[in-house]
């Protein structure tokens, strides 16, 4: 099996955005060599050929050539049209470091944008400015990178219609060719949800950005593919289709998450146990529960543009075609054929339509 | 054996609520030893989780205590515990039937009230002879003097020897059981004559069937006996009697006049054994059953319906099990468009009300959705006949309508003086009629007012507490129908007409009751997909109007690093919740609303 995607978390930052629920923290040196290694011997031991590689984090830039060559080792041979994702954080990155990326195997690039204002990283507890983003592409254009992903957060307080604007004109301007859109969500146990940022939110003005984005960011050229996702034609990360498409994907280090022979499963969200774990031989993976039924499968086939195929639904296609009629005479869903589909007001209100029609 | 009867005392414990009579009850297990010391627990007679929690008593309960008098005699006390609230007074009444005497507990800072008339009075109606006790008098503010003083000015018995005790540190509590051997007389009745057993509980054991709880007031009986139920003509063979120990049952050889006890005869049926009910042999009956004992009626009036309409036979045996012990509770099917199918209850109180409802919820884990409280309305009709209508969905139309009645209360509310203008303007708000008041000392007063009982079932009570900070105390009992202006409230959501949100309001209530409703509604129904407009009409005639805005986000945008399992969970808890919502057409209401548009006082 050779379309396996690998998914490796970093669980290492500088400092935590107060928005962020990921696993992550601050980490010594040592601490993070240790933690490669123990990454390393994992993916070793799977003895796999993997179909896509994505590094997340966390901080997948602050690790040096060494630790990046000691993973690439690992994982070993791919083939030539492999995706090998990773994503940085746009105060990391110089010319050289990208260069090296691209020399250990590289051949994608997340960046970790989230806004071109500085008064709005400032907000989100971001370490970079607008000016690092710039400089950032700049350089991994220079570096060779074709396939560049800009990361973007929408709805934050005080975001003007021209901020959106300038975050697209900036794709065009740079010729990228991926972009990722997210609705900011104050998670629970994160410092914006105990400062109450919440409700500083007014869920009009969101949906506004959200559309402005969808709408603006067509206009150069490309196509949303998913709630959160849009690209120029043919360049979608075929990583992340794998979430949406119940492909098989196996995630290493902690707090990662893995779907495999139909189960799904994760490594517990603690750093030490799971360099221990490895030393000592012990498989990390835990939380076993079956996975891939319809229910998940429609879930997340509805979060892409092209939907749900309706022929998959079995004996629920007539329940759930009755059920979508509603949603769309109200312009919330289109059908065309056998695909039922979203329509982008309808994105922003999937969770209630999807647990309606489907679970 | 007639000397046996003469060392039986069977009694109860009379209180205002939170005046110490379960704390009284526990001292009494203690000093009798009839509980070892490492099983007793603070309030071990109101076993019931809602009891504890509320610190009230709701079910009567009995328990034989052992007590070696300062006579050297030995005695046998049954203890019948019984609740202090109004709405619980058909459950006093019964446990009074069994008894000779009552200790009428009074706290020694508050003194006498109301539920301490009420229950005095009850106690007297029924014969028995009252040891008043004062208590609380470890407390500082205690006064005992002058409380002895009130129980002989308004209750008219001697108290100035009463017991002054604290339940809660057992100070002279040995004085409160030798008051009842000596003050209380011992039960009369022939064990040679026919069997007399009066019924004063109930309950349902998976092992043993239907358990009674009896006073046997003549004759005797034993295993092995034919029984049959006097009202119910059914017959059963006795398989166990015995005694209610503190923590378990006791089996005996037989019980006899006077005694109080239990019976099990394999009874499997519920419907066949009534509380209040006679038992009596079967080869030699008794001529005539007991009188039981008054009887309460119905108030108050809900539907209730499970939140999940597929709990509905499990709502009903619940009802049916909870009938078997609380004969004041009524209840028949009815169907709402709106709730589906759901039974018409009948309570004696708004507190009798949440007790069955949390009990429901509680005991046998049910979902419910209730609706607005009613009352009994009485409609002269222009065909000459009068309908009596329990349910706003069945009000006539105006047009048929020639007078309307609604039933009055007579009011009975006891607070420090201070807070009489309070109570006046709050009782005035509620369309009621002052009658009188009367100074009780220089510092508390008595207010009697005539209250329509309809604005008493929502939230009088709790009105009442805020705006006394809980100092007042209130009784109330029916006093008759009068003519009034009454008119059907409609409550639409989306233009269609929600009828378990209807409710029957006086005229120049509707108005602002329509529009606090709206708000309420508006609150407590969220976003849906589409706009929500929710209005209140009288006949036809919008009154009020909100909207509920339609919703336009709820979207994971990132799906969790893969983390598939953590998005399936929250839309299938989305989904979880969607079944406390109640679908009406093609608007969710979620079941709390109901509850909520009753509590408008705020």
């Amino acid at each position: 099996m050779n379309n396996c995607g690998l998914y490796i978390h970093i669980p290492f930052c500088k400092s935590k955005c107060p928005y962020c629920d990921f696993y992550s923290g601050y980490g010594e040196k040592e601490e993070i060599d240790r933690y490669i290694k123990a990454a390393a011997r994992q993916i070793r031991e799977e003895k796999r050929l993997w179909g896509s590689v994505f590094f997340g984090g966390g901080t997948p830039s602050l690790l040096n050539k060494e630790n990046w060559e000691e993973l690439m080792y690992a994982i070993g041979e791919t083939s030539l049209s492999a995706e090998m994702t990773t994503e940085v954080n746009p105060g990391d990155v110089s010319e050289d470091y990208l260069k090296m990326l691209k020399e250990v195997g590289i051949n994608r690039l997340s960046i970790g944008a989230q806004s071109l204002k500085d008064k709005l990283l400032l907000f989100l507890g971001r370490r970079h400015t607008a000016k690092d983003i710039h400089l950032a592409v700049d350089a991994a254009k220079k570096a060779g990178f074709e396939n560049i992903s800009l990361d973007f957060m929408l709805g934050l307080p005080n975001q003007t219609q021209e901020d959106i604007k300038a975050a697209v004109n900036f794709l065009k301007e740079h010729k990228i060719s991926h972009a990722s859109a997210y609705i900011l969500k104050v998670e629970e146990g994160t410092p914006f949800f105990k400062n109450g940022i919440a409700d500083l939110l007014d869920e009009d003005d969101i949906c506004e950005k959200y559309l402005l984005f969808c709408s603006e960011i067509e206009k150069v050229g490309f196509s949303q593919y998913e709630i959160s996702n849009f690209s120029l034609s043919g360049k979608e990360s075929k990583h992340n289709l794998k979430y949406w498409k119940s492909e098989p994907y196996l995630g290493i280090g902690p707090g990662a998450h893995s779907f495999l022979n139909g189960k799904r499963f994760f490594i517990e969200p603690n750093r030490k146990a799971y360099i221990e774990k490895i030393e000592a031989g012990i498989s990390p993976f835990t939380g076993f529960e079956d996975g891939g039924d319809f229910k998940e499968y429609a879930m997340l086939r509805l979060r892409l543009k092209e939907g749900l195929d309706l022929k998959t639904a079995g004996e629920r296609e007539k329940d759930i075609r009755k059920k979508a009629s509603v949603y769309i005479k109200a312009g919330l869903m289109e059908i065309e054929e056998n695909r039922l589909r979203f329509t982008r007001t309808g994105f922003l209100l999937s969770n209630t339509i999807i647990s309606n029609l489907i679970f | 054996m007639s000397n046996k009867k003469n060392h039986i005392r069977n009694f109860c414990i009379v209180a205002h609520i939170d005046h110490g009579k379960s704390t009284l009850a526990d001292r009494m297990l203690e000093k009798t030893s009839s509980v070892p010391l490492r099983e007793m627990s603070d309030q071990l007679l109101d076993n019931m989780e809602l009891e504890q929690e509320r610190g009230i008593t709701i079910k009567a309960r009995a328990v034989k205590l052992d007590y070696t008098a300062k006579d050297g005699q030995k005695y046998e006390f049954n203890l019948i515990d019984t609740p202090g609230h109004v709405d619980f007074n058909y459950e006093v009444s019964r446990s009074l039937a069994a008894c000779e005497g009552a200790v009428l507990v009074v706290d020694g800072t508050q003194g006498i009230e109301a539920q301490t008339l009420a229950n005095t009075y009850l106690a007297l109606e029924a014969d028995l002879e009252l040891v008043p006790v004062i208590n609380k008098i470890d407390l500082p503010s205690a006064n005992p003097e002058a409380v002895g003083e009130e129980i002989e000015n308004i209750i008219g018995i001697p108290a100035m020897d009463a017991p002054r005790i604290s339940a809660k540190t057992g100070l002279n509590v040995e004085e409160v059981l030798e008051r009842i051997v000596t003050d209380i007389p011992a039960p009369e009745g022939d064990e040679n004559a026919p069997l007399q057993a009066l019924i004063f509980d109930s309950y349902y054991d998976s092992y043993k069937g239907v358990i009674v709880y009896v006073r046997l007031k003549e004759g005797k009986v034993a295993p092995g006996n034919r029984i049959r139920m006097m009202s119910s003509g059914a017959e059963f063979t006795v398989v166990e009697t015995g005694y209610m120990r503190a923590t378990s049952l006791e089996p005996s050889a037989g019980l006899s006049a006077g005694e109080v006890g239990y019976i099990a005869a394999s009874i499997k049926n519920i419907g066949d054994t009534a509380v209040g009910d006679t038992v009596t042999g079967a080869d030699n009956p008794a001529s005539e059953p007991l009188p039981g004992y008054r009887k309460a009626n119905p108030m108050v009036f809900s539907g209730i319906y499970p939140a999940d309409g597929a709990h509905y036979e499990d709502l009903k045996e619940a009802l049916e099990k909870l009938k078997l012990n609380d004969s004041s509770l009524s209840f028949e099917p009815e169907t709402s468009a709106a709730l589906g199918f759901g039974f018409r209850c009948g309570f004696l109180g708004l507190l009798h009300m949440e007790i069955i409802e949390e009990r429901l919820e509680r005991e046998y884990n049910l979902d419910l959705i209730t609706t607005a409280p009613s009352v009994i309305y009485k409609v002269d009709l222009n065909d000459g006949t009068t309908a009596l209508i329990d349910n706003p969905s069945n009000y006539p139309d105006p047009a048929r309508i020639i007078t309307a009645h609604e039933p009055f209360v007579k009011a009975n509310i006891l607070a420090p003086s201070s807070y009489v203008g309070a109570i006046m303007e709050l009782c005035q708000d509620r369309r009621g009629v002052y009658k009188d008041m009367k100074y009780i000392d220089s510092t508390r007063t008595e207010i009697h007012y005539e209250l329509p009982l309809n604005e008493i079932v929502y939230d009088f009570f709790d009105a009442l507490k805020s705006r006394t900070k809980g100092y007042a105390s209130f009784d109330y009992e029916l006093c008759g129908y009068r003519p009034s202006k009454l008119v059907k409230l409609d409550i639409m959501l989306n233009g269609d007409i929600v009828d378990a949100l209807s409710f029957i309001v006086h005229t120049d209530r509707a108005y602002p009751r329509a529009r606090k409703m709206a708000e309420k509604l508006k609150e407590h129904i969220p976003r849906q997909l589409f706009e929500i407009p929710i209005q209140a009409a009288v006949g036809g005639k919008i009154i009020a109007r909100e909207t509920v805005k339609a919703m336009r986000k709820d979207v994971l945008a990132k799906c969790y690093g893969g983390d598939i399992t953590r998005k399936k969970k929250l839309l299938e808890k989305q989904k979880e919740g969607k079944k406390r919502m109640r679908q009406l057409g093609t608007v969710e209401v979620p079941s709390e609303a109901f509850m909520a548009v009753l509590k408008l006082d705020e």
